[in-house]
């Protein structure tokens, strides 16, 4: 077993500034109780430390952001993260409310060696904006107090995996301040001489366990693995949902470009990791004044592909008008659907060098800039009434088994009128913005006696223009109407 | 010569007559007459042609099939805000490929603008028909059009008013539209690189407009009539050869 602890020093202030693209140079603070948590640089700069009460921090700077602290956030991003770790391992838990877990003593071989993968999450967890501190052991609770121990953010992890003694030997120097356990038994051992976890350790356990209660003892032996130490892993969330949270009201819609690519960045690893495709995702936006708004955006072919999405995101963003600033920005996809994955070609293939991007990326350009029902297509159906013999065909590109209609024999014009026009007789002549002529005919359709019976006998009609209509005489209200354009 | 005016014939806007394009491809009308007046030989491919007429239903889609039909095999043919509703069963009876025709309508003609360009770029579109109504476009925009064409190697089909013809315009093919009763008339505008001006018809099709003659004219009654009389011809002859006097009920078999 190799233990692999992330634990995310700055999580409640991180909840707030990882929607900003750099680190302010605001101060801000995050407040529990009335006492400053954490401060970002520019507030540690300004003096403010972790500990100090409201009134000192607001009196060191003025400028201060100050945030209550957002333990229901912190788990919801905590628990996102955790899914995003599911990409290198199946063995992930949530072990404190600020440290993932993850045992990857079985994957060290799929990423090629223990630094590639440390390299890996760095690197993830850089792009989604964490600070981190990474600790490596045989046991959970040991690679957590290395990883709470470490002396700088971000600082390296041994390259090799660690064996048992050397974990111990890393241990021993730590202060008893670091051992989870009951304030009072700390100070006792303070009492007994006891100044280091190595000290503690030397001791016999089973005369440990009579003064300080078997809880401690088994903890000990849980940190030299002793003990076993079972560990619940996380389940896949099934869809996906992720927040970001904005200290300053975003009112401009170009600023949203950096979160949501960030957003966008999560998602597609979420798919990547499950080999799935999306079909839709849903921006949810929440307004300072309570109001909600949400931009959908629907894809003609299921798929996982960052800049395409980006690229919808940012059309739909060109005519979303923001009325009122944003504080909370959430991404969901809930359509998902298993990746159709496609070999690519070894060699590139001669004929097509120049790279198309494929016709649904086009379509759902235009969807996404002209709206959903704007473009179509269209397709035969077998019915006599001419209006309903063509109809817009379901969905673009997607569904191609559409029942197609047999074409008729008569003559059909090209254009049709999106409903008949009524013509007007004028000196026992047709009359629609001129003279018409009619010059062949009559074609009898007469249909839907089940319904409404339609008796109609059409005509092609020559108007003075030049220009050929299709006409038809309504046999029961004996009135004549034109319906189509010979184009 | 110099060579200061050698670097200027190279530009690309410099046209010579000596010169003759040959890069530009293009695609045989399917009219043979039109395709004698056109300098390529047919419609200019990976470029736009303009299509002027004031009126529908003259005739205008109608002088396109041939080579929609031919277009539509290669990719997809888009029709950017049609005038009216276009009517499945008439466009595939004509050939064209209902799987592969997209329609786009549009609220303004800067989308319809947008879209044509995306279309035209993109590669998967042999045909782009858009069709602008009275909305001004100006002369870079329509050039733009152009230039995707060229990139998406599409042709870029746009139908304008007639009262836009003393407008300048890049289309490689301007051709003014106009109605007569049993043909559509073509007024070629202008073709850069070859010569403009030409005048010419080409016919509707007969079951259109055979209707205004006679009926004895029509194409259809000609063959109704010509096998109707074949048919009495033989049946005289079947009857000698039996060489008895047949019974009413077998005369009248033949005829049914």
């Amino acid at each position: 077993m190799l233990w692999l602890c992330i634990y995310l020093p700055l999580l409640p202030l991180e909840v707030f500034t990882r929607g900003q693209a750099e680190d302010s140079s605001q101060g801000v603070a995050v407040v529990e109780k009335q006492r400053v948590l954490l401060g970002n640089t520019a507030a540690r700069a300004s003096g403010i430390t972790a500990g100090s009460s409201l009134t000192t921090a607001l009196a060191l700077s003025t400028q201060l952001q100050v945030v209550e602290r957002s333990p229901h956030a912190e788990q919801d991003n905590l628990h996102a993260l955790a899914n995003w770790a599911y990409q290198f391992t199946p063995s992930v838990c949530v072990y404190q409310r600020d440290t993932l877990l993850l045992e990857v003593a079985g994957c060290l071989r799929l990423f090629n060696g223990l630094s590639n993968l440390l390299t890996e999450i760095a690197a993830g967890l850089e792009q989604l904006g964490y600070q981190r501190k990474i600790g490596l052991a045989h046991t959970p609770e040991a690679a957590y107090l290395l990883a709470r121990t470490l002396a700088s953010k971000n600082a390296a992890v041994p390259i090799k995996v660690p064996t048992p003694v050397a974990t111990l030997q890393r241990l021993r120097p730590l202060a008893l301040e670091y051992l989870r356990c009951e304030k009072s038994s700390i100070d006792k051992l303070h009492k007994m001489g006891l100044g280091s976890i190595g000290e503690v350790l030397d001791l016999p356990a089973a005369a440990l366990g009579k003064r300080f209660g078997v809880a401690l003892q088994q903890y000990l032996q849980k940190i030299t693995g002793e003990h076993d130490d079972p560990q619940r892993f996380i389940k896949p969330a099934p869809v996906f949902n992720s927040r970001l949270f904005f200290l300053d009201a975003i009112e401009n819609s170009q600023m949203l470009a950096f979160p949501m690519q960030r957003l966008l960045n999560e998602l597609c690893q979420f798919l990547h990791s499950r080999q799935l495709h999306c079909q839709q995702f849903i921006w949810h936006m929440q307004h300072i004044d309570k109001q909600c708004s949400e931009l959908i955006i629907q894809l003609t072919q299921a798929q996982a592909d960052k800049s395409n999405f980006m690229n919808l995101s940012r059309i739909k963003l060109e005519q979303f008008r923001i009325n009122t600033g944003i504080h909370t920005l959430a991404l969901k996809a809930e359509q998902l659907l298993p990746a159709k994955v496609h070999s690519a070609q070894l060699f590139q293939d001669h004929d097509r060098s120049v790279s198309k991007e494929s016709i649904h990326v086009v379509l759902d350009k235009l969807k996404a800039r002209l709206g959903e029902s704007v473009s179509y297509q269209i397709c035969c159906q077998d019915e006599h009434l001419p209006e309903l013999a063509s109809a817009i065909g379901a969905g673009v590109a997607g569904k191609a088994t559409q029942k197609a209609g047999t074409a008729t024999s008569s003559i059909r014009p090209t254009w049709l009128l999106p409903h008949p026009a009524r013509l007007h007789e004028r000196q026992q002549q047709l009359y629609w913005h001129g003279n018409l002529q009619l010059l062949h005919g009559p074609e009898r359709i007469e249909t839907r006696w089940w319904e409404q019976t339609a008796r109609r006998d059409y005509f092609v009609a020559q108007h003075e223009s030049g220009a050929l209509y299709w006409v038809y005489r309504d046999l029961l209200s004996r009135q004549w109407f034109v319906q189509g354009l010979f184009a | 010569m110099k060579p200061q005016l050698a670097d200027v014939l190279r530009h690309p806007t410099i046209w010579q007559a000596a010169r003759r394009s040959s890069a530009q491809p293009s695609l045989a009308t399917g009219y043979e007459r039109l395709n004698r007046q056109l300098h390529l030989g047919g419609w200019p491919l990976a470029s736009s042609t303009e299509l002027l007429s004031s009126e529908h239903g003259i005739g205008e889609l109608q002088i396109l099939l041939p080579a929609l039909n031919q277009l539509a095999k290669q990719g997809w043919i888009a029709l950017i805000a049609p005038p009216y509703v276009p009517y499945a069963p008439a466009l595939q009876k004509s050939g064209i490929n209902l799987k592969q025709l997209l329609i786009v309508q549009s609220r303004n003609a800067a989308d319809a603008l947008w879209a044509n360009e995306q279309l035209l770029r993109c590669g998967h579109f042999s045909a782009v028909l858009s069709w602008f109504g009275n909305a001004n476009i100006r002369y870079a925009q329509l050039r733009k059009l152009q230039i995707a064409a060229q990139e998406g190697q599409s042709w870029a089909v746009q139908f304008r008013p007639a009262q836009l013809a003393a407008q300048s315009s890049p289309a490689s093919l301007r051709i003014m539209l106009q109605a007569k009763p049993r043909h559509v008339g073509l007024h070629i505008l202008k073709q850069p690189g070859g010569w403009a001006g030409q005048q010419l018809v080409l016919p509707r099709p007969a079951s259109l407009v055979d209707a205004a003659l006679p009926v004895e004219q029509w194409s259809t009654h000609q063959v109704v009539k010509k096998s109707a009389r074949q048919q009495l011809k033989s049946m005289p002859l079947h009857i000698v050869a039996g060489n008895k006097p047949a019974p009413a009920a077998s005369i009248q078999q033949p005829v049914q």
